[in-house]
């Protein structure tokens, strides 16, 4: 495959993973019936993707006008919902008194990885203007979003397959 | 300014990393949790299998100090579990 291709699948399937968010947490309400881990963390999710999908345009418009404090925004609004999203799976799991699930804990590392790869883009970037991490940032944050979606999948599966084993296995 | 501006973007990503220890830290109590709630039940349904064995009478001799021993083992088992869910609020109430 070209890498224009590849690239531009990146992009068209970063637009739309929000939309796979959406399904997976209706989906997991559907089968739940009830709160659980997995529930929590798929909201979060979607919350926090959706938070960003919708800010994006503005944020866009505002990072185009020279300033360096406009750029900053650009980068430090995506940094604050990533922490927002991990405070808030965390929050919620306690205040519902859920068992943490593995799917929360690598979505959390997920936000923490983006988190990660947006401050330090914005360093390479304006303060030690390296330009090293472009691609880094380029592809990362789309391949990190998109590749969460099987990865969720996957983890489901295999936790609805230890749940009707005849004994119960607990790690899930 | 730039300066400034990087130690913001670090203080979020420490608070961040924060947040995400805690919910580490949540994921380890809740499966001490779960391995010892398998625990409590394995043990339940080993003392109801015991019971079992008691009333169908396939244990004659001694069925007196069997009987005892049983209800002695019960006892205990139902004092661990409260103090098993003692245990547990204490821990939980500390997070909320």
């Amino acid at each position: 495959m070209e890498w224009d291709t590849v690239e531009a699948l990146l992009f068209e399937l970063g637009k739309s993973v929000f939309i796979a968010y959406f399904v997976l947490f209706v989906l997991s309400v559907a089968f739940e019936r009830k709160v659980s881990s997995l529930v929590i963390s798929l909201m979060v999710l979607a919350v926090a993707n959706g938070a960003m999908t919708a800010l994006t345009p503005m944020l866009y418009q505002l990072a185009s006008s020279p300033g360096l404090i406009y750029k900053f925004l650009w980068y430090a609004v995506f940094v604050c919902i990533d922490g927002i999203a991990i405070f808030l799976l965390y929050k919620f799991h306690v205040m519902l008194r859920q068992n943490v699930s593995l799917i929360a804990n690598v979505i959390g590392f997920a936000f923490l990885m983006l988190a990660s790869i947006q401050s330090l883009r914005f360093v390479d970037r304006f303060v030690s203007n390296t330009e090293l991490l472009q691609s880094l940032y380029q592809y990362g944050v789309p391949l990190i979003n998109i590749m969460l979606v099987p990865l969720i999948v996957v983890l489901w599966i295999a936790k609805i397959k230890a749940e009707y084993r005849p004994v119960q296995a607990v790690v899930g | 300014m730039n300066l400034l501006l990087t130690l913001i973007l670090l203080l979020i990503n420490v608070l961040a990393l924060k947040a995400y220890r805690n919910l580490l830290l949540l994921r380890s109590i809740s499966q001490i949790q779960a391995e010892v709630e398998l625990e409590m039940h394995s043990r339940a349904h080993e003392l109801l299998v015991r019971r079992d064995q008691l009333e169908v009478g396939l244990l004659k001799d001694g069925a007196e100090t069997i009987d005892e021993q049983w209800k002695g083992d019960l006892a205990e088992y139902m004092e661990e579990f409260e103090q098993e869910a003692l245990l547990r609020a204490k821990s939980r109430l500390k997070r909320v």
